[in-house]
């Protein structure tokens, strides 16, 4: 384990990475309130502290303080009231359009909007989820019956599948999804960990090489055939502590931003997610991304690793570097394809687990022997035996090399 | 000096090896990515070309008189074939044209597809980008790395010759690769689409209408041009004094790159990466000729207009300019000091070049961003209903019909009853078009309004299960983080949708009719063919490999499989 | 021709790497000699104005260096410490652009490049790449380029370095035909190196110079202090402990050892004739 220890300690704890570390840390900051201060420009309906004036964000935040938590019945009567009232003096069309300090935003469509917007379409929304929930469960015991007698296994198998995940849905808790909605859907963090992970990598073994130290590797009795495993162990040791430093940033940096309340809210309380088949939490939802990025960033620097060890010039190794990164990422952009071909490129994508929110919108599975398996797990398999193929091939590689020490 | 400081850089250091990569890549992407272009230009190419050859350029009295004649000819004679609609769609692009020319335009009228395609994106283009970063770094980086920078420093001409010509040829690379790869983007639409009346005045494009600049397309397309091989020697500068500070390859080319790719992903869509002290405006280049550019929509207020784009005014333009070049000149001078520790005359500054660097960075991109301002307007707004096609099929004695409202496809048998036959609980993702019923195989496809692409799966009657028969629809959702979303235009969202009037598949091939073609696809290896074109909304059949339909000339035309 | 440096002092915080350097150098060999971390390398890096000096200046032939300019390193030739070059570069096309950085006039460099590559034996490699030259090779290389300006101070730094016994004569060889009309700088620890050819030598300690001269005089400045000895262990052992040791050799069931000690360490010991390693140790035990 000192040997891992060693190989951390002579590719990442150097003064230069920590430097580049708090750079991008900075500027991940920097993209996120950039993100923030465009929220809800244009046509957006959405609503932060920065583009809502004084008084939308007071009344806002009033109505949070009054409808926040759970779904009563008393607070669904009181919203549908309230905009019933504002609703019948728009309908006519004759309301007045100017100041009104009556008001709470000022104006009577400003008051009629944020409450429509914000809470109303929201609440109705967690308020019928049941409903049409049920009505969709209900829909797929029909046709587990109805396809058994037809002899079609998998579909009976999927909305067995669907009964079993998605019964008993009730989103009874309203929040203001906006931050985990960001949250989830922010990615340039991505990006920073792909450049720490490629200036820690690139000089790995080129360095190694350079100082001579290869030659005294290699006639060490662990050098020969273990060390390079330790380098690898180290690159996903890194790679996981790069991925959950930063979501842990994220979430403080959105939850400053934008406020990430109600952690216990469902995750269908998400109108993206409404036919997710997961029961978890946004809060479990998130740790589970940032476990699929923990995933998928070993991939990543498992095939960096290989690269950095096949080339030797710094700049043939970013180009390939780049193009791998670039082609990955289009092959990731397939996750939820129905073409088989599409898929298989998303499949071999160690991008893919980055994409986990897109994943989870919706469901989605294959039929093997007439059973239904969700995608996720053949993305999983795909990725573990893509890794434990290569870690096979190195090790092949490692003992038929002259030089022993492997890729 | 300059010679071997060359050779060195290019041969030995194989740099132009890296170059014809990246160039070779540059032009399958400009293949690749095509050209600015209306759909309806490009389904009645030999009309609009020929309306071009009659009414192009300048609008004089005469072509008033004769533009007016036609039109009346169109739209108030027209025997209704359908070579008639399609000149007719032709002579709309042209008449659309000849409209905003007469009373806000330049006054002429031409083919503006080559001119949109460069002064109408602002898009980096970071194939020459990695491509100077890469000559850039390896001009320095690989002295210190060889550490011949010793050697260098302590020969006559090494000292401060080689400093100058190393930079020399950083800069010229720069200005060269820009030119370049520019190049490469215009001859490409030299011989695709043409790049004519370049006298034409720049606000001839309707994107510029209002624009401040009274300079013809060709002095716009020039000037966007020279701006970029600035952006390109401002890069090489740039790159040229990290590697000088960071003195190691991979530092030097990431280090630059991101300096380059942050403030685009920062600013992907703003004005402001205009405005910023680094190469990326230069390097953009297009947005500084832009005027006010909206977007556009209905709410519950009207028509809303929001300013997405605010135009960069001309001495703002200027100051950036003079900015640029003294940021530029001052790269090249520090690195030059740095290089040839020439600074060692002058007391050291490192130290104080760094600080400066990052508080200027940070005030710059710490400057923020305004909210867009909404404009209210008056609209007309207009739709037409196109008539529908295998909305339902007669199957075993009842009908398979598609419900719209629940976009699903039900089946009547004889009795009256009804059975979904779609049974995914969950909503499909595009709507049901057309519905065709073969044996005991009901196909539906599906098709989205914002795409091209068509989506076509299979019921079994006998077990109902749905199977993916072909798929052409946008699939991919990645975003490469901002980078490859653009502005949309929302005209060309709707037009661009083509709705198929029917399909129906046989074997291994589907065939589909999109407006005025058939199209033949190969389900196994996804090949398209389109097997007739000038195809009226007739009757069409097809037995035995043979299809039969009607032309333009209301004639039977045929084809014959192979 | 001569060099003076005065005053000549680097400091790294507070840390003085050189201090209150005074010597003046004219024509013929000197080897500079110290201790890893002397400040050897240091001195070198001043002279050919790669580093700058915290205080002091050089003045050649009464002329400030600095105010000289690009017309001082016209006259230098520099070989630095484990010289790697360009590996992918020929011995003729490396040397022809060290010729282009030494400003030699392209009508001279075809001759000047055949001249030196004969004078430092690699005619026959001359189309090899660097990358596949031997250690001893790149150093005659390195040589070769140094001496392509015909410079008048030519400083090598640990020159011989990794170099096995032949070539390192080989490399004195040269050396000494250089050093005609020539000032040659050696910066080496290895002593024999210089010890043969070297006129004079100077001795840098902790960033001092602690001592200047040429052999005999500093082989003289320590006469009647190294002795040699013949001992059982236990002696030996002793004696070990209690005096500078210069060198021990088994021979039977003796140990023969030389010991630098200001008193004679034993009865049995005799006087030897002092070499300039003896110096070497005695300044730096001190």
């Amino acid at each position: 384990m000192k040997i891992l220890y060693y190989e951390i300690r002579k590719n990442f704890l150097r003064k230069s990475i920590f430097a580049a570390l708090a750079a991008l840390m900075f500027l991940n900051g920097l993209f996120a309130y950039f993100q923030y201060r465009q929220t809800g420009s244009g046509f957006s309906d959405e609503m932060t502290r920065h583009i809502a004036s004084e008084g939308e964000w007071d009344y806002r935040q009033k109505l949070h303080k009054e409808f926040d938590g759970a779904v009563t019945e008393e607070k669904v009567r009181r919203l549908t009231e309230d905009y019933k009232k504002y609703y019948a003096l728009i309908k006519q069309g004759d309301y007045s359009t100017e100041y009104d300090p009556d008001t709470n935003t000022g104006y009577i469509y400003g008051d009629f909007s944020l409450l429509r917007s914000q809470f109303y379409e929201p609440v109705k929304y967690l308020v019928y989820y049941q409903g049409e929930n049920d009505l969709l469960v209900h829909r797929a015991k029909e046709n587990i019956s109805f396809f058994k007698e037809l002899g079609n296994d998998f579909e009976a198998s999927k909305n067995a599948y669907i009964v079993k995940k998605y019964s008993g849905r009730n989103p009874l808790l309203f929040y203001d999804t906006l931050g985990w909605r960001k949250l989830f859907e922010y990615d340039y963090s991505d990006v920073m960990v792909f450049i720490i992970m490629f200036l820690c990598i690139t000089p790995c073994f080129y360095a190694e090489r350079k100082s001579g130290m290869e030659h005294i590797i290699l006639t060490a009795k662990r050098g020969k055939r273990g060390y390079t495993y330790m380098k690898y162990l180290s690159f996903y040791c890194s790679a996981v502590f790069l991925v959950v430093l930063f979501a842990l940033y994220n979430y403080a940096v959105m939850d400053y931003l934008y406020g990430l309340s109600g952690a216990d809210m469902k995750l269908f309380s998400l109108e993206e997610f409404r036919y997710t088949p997961l029961d978890l939490s946004v809060s479990e939802f998130y740790i589970l991304l940032t476990a699929l990025k923990c995933i998928a960033l070993c991939g990543i620097v498992t095939l960096f690793g290989v690269i950095a060890k096949v080339f030797s010039n710094v700049i043939t190794i970013f180009l390939v570097m780049f193009a791998f990164v670039t082609a990955g990422l289009y092959g990731a952009g397939f996750i939820c394809a129905i073409n088989p071909a599409s898929r298989f490129m998303a499949l071999v994508s160690p991008f893919s687990l980055l994409n986990g929110a897109q994943l989870y919108k919706g469901l989605s599975g294959a039929d093997i022997a007439g059973h239904f398996v969700p995608w996720l797990y053949w993305y999983l398999f795909a990725q573990v035996l893509i890794q434990a193929g290569i870690q096979f091939l190195l090790w092949i590689y490692g003992r038929r090399c002259p030089q022993g020490r492997g890729v | 000096m300059l010679a071997k400081e060359s050779y060195k850089v290019f041969i030995k250091q194989k740099g132009i090896f890296f170059i014809a990569a990246l160039l070779l890549l540059k032009i399958f992407f400009v293949v690749h990515t095509g050209y600015d272009s209306h759909f309806m230009i490009d389904e009645n190419e030999a009309y609009y070309q020929d309306y071009i050859h009659k009414y192009g350029g300048k609008i004089t009295a005469q072509k008033i008189k004769e533009i007016e004649a036609e039109y009346d000819s169109i739209y108030h004679e027209g025997t209704g074939t359908l070579a008639e609609s399609r000149k007719e769609e032709a002579f709309q692009v042209i008449y659309h044209q000849y409209l905003y020319e007469k009373e806000k335009g330049g006054g002429s009228i031409l083919d503006t597809r080559g001119w949109q395609s460069i002064l109408e994106h602002d898009d980096l283009d970071f194939f020459l980008i990695i491509s100077i970063i890469i000559i850039s770094c390896m001009l320095f980086c690989a002295e210190y790395e060889s550490e011949m920078d010793a050697l260098l420093l302590s020969s006559r001409e090494g000292k401060y010759h080689a400093a100058k010509t190393k930079i020399l040829i950083g800069t010229a690379s720069g200005a060269v690769l820009s030119l370049l790869f520019q190049m490469v983007h215009i001859f490409y639409l030299y011989a695709a689409v043409g790049l004519k009346q370049g006298g034409c005045m720049l606000c001839s494009l309707e994107m510029f209408e209002g624009t401040r600049y009274d300079i013809s397309l060709s002095n716009a397309a020039l000037l966007v041009v020279f701006m970029r091989v600035f952006g390109g020697i401002f890069l090489a500068a740039a790159a040229m004094l990290l590697a000088v500070l960071l003195k190691k390859k991979s530092f030097g080319i990431i280090i630059s790159f991101i300096s380059v790719l942050i403030p685009e992903l920062l600013f992907s869509e703003e004005s402001y990466g205009y405005y910023i002290p680094f190469p990326l405006g230069l390097l953009r280049a297009c947005g500084y000729l832009w005027p006010n550019l909206y977007e556009s929509a209905i709410t519950e207020h009207g028509f809303e207009k929001v300013c997405v784009f605010h135009h960069i005014p001309q001495p703002a333009f200027s100051g950036c300019l003079a900015v640029f070049i003294a940021m530029c000149l001052a790269a090249c001078f520090l690195c030059f000091m740095l290089f040839s520790k020439a600074y060692y005359r002058f007391g050291g500054i490192r130290k104080n070049i760094c600080l400066a660097l990052i508080i200027a960075f940070a005030v710059f991109t710490m400057s923020g961003c305004k909210a867009a301002q909404k404009i209210t307007e008056p609209v007309k707004f207009q739709i037409n209903d196109a008539e529908r096609w295998q909305d339902e099929c007669p199957f075993e004695g009842g009908v398979i019909s598609i419900c719209d409202e629940d976009n699903t496809i039900i089946y009547t048998d004889e009795n009256g009853e009804e059975t979904d036959l779609i049974r995914n609980v969950f909503p499909l993702a595009f709507p049901i078009h057309n519905i065709y019923v073969n044996g005991r195989d009901c196909y539906y496809l599906m098709e989205n309004d914002s795409d091209t692409g068509i989506c076509i799966r299979k019921i079994d009657m006998d077990d109902f299960s749905d199977t993916l028969v072909y798929n052409s629809t946008e699939e991919n959702t990645e975003d490469f983080y901002g980078l490859k979303t653009k502005r949309i235009d929302e005209e060309s969202i709707i037009d661009n949708g083509q709705e198929t009037k029917w399909f129906f598949v046989c074997g291994k091939y589907i065939y589909l009719k999109k407006k005025y073609y058939i199209m033949q696809i190969n389900i196994e290896n996804g090949a398209q063919k389109t097997v007739a074109e000038n195809v009226s909304d007739g009757e069409a059949s097809y037995e035995n490999g043979t299809l039969f339909y009607l032309d333009e000339n209301g004639e039977q035309g045929v084809y014959e499989e192979e | 021709m001569k060099l003076e440096l005065i005053d000549i002092s680097k400091k790294y915080g507070d840390f003085y790497a050189l201090k209150d350097m005074n010597v003046t150098l004219e024509n013929g060999v000197y080897g500079l000699l110290g201790a890893n971390g002397a400040g050897k390398t240091t001195l070198l890096n001043i002279l050919i104005g790669v580093l700058k000096q915290s205080s002091g200046r050089i003045l050649l032939d009464g002329k400030d260096v600095k105010k000289m300019d690009v017309a001082y390193l016209d006259k230098i030739g520099y070989l630095p410490q484990y010289p790697k070059f360009y590996p992918n570069f020929q011995i003729g096309e490396f040397l022809d652009y060290m010729c282009c950085l030494k400003g030699i006039a392209a009508k001279k460099r075809k001759e000047r490049i055949s001249d030196v590559i004969e004078q430092v034996n690699l005619t026959e490699h001359r189309k090899k790449k660097i990358g596949e030259l031997s250690g001893g090779m790149r150093q005659r290389l390195g040589i070769a380029q140094a001496i392509l300006n015909d410079p008048e101070i030519l400083v090598l730094d640990e020159p011989t370095a990794g170099l096995d016994p032949g070539e390192r004569i080989r490399f004195r060889n040269i050396i000494s035909r250089l050093s005609k009309n020539r000032m040659v700088l050696i910066a080496t620890h290895i002593v024999p190196d210089v010890e043969c050819i070297a006129n004079e030598i100077l001795i840098l300690h902790n960033g001092l110079l602690v001592k200047k001269g040429n052999v005999e005089e500093l082989c003289g400045a320590v006469g009647n202090t190294v002795w040699e000895v013949t001992a059982s262990d236990k002696q030996a052992e002793e004696l070990k402990d209690r005096y500078l040791l210069a060198n021990m050799k088994r021979e039977g069931n003796k140990i023969s050892m030389r010991i630098i000690s200001e008193e004679k360490p034993s009865e049995a010991a005799e006087a030897v004739k002092p070499q300039l390693e003896d110096v070497f140790l005695s300044v730096f035990r001190k």
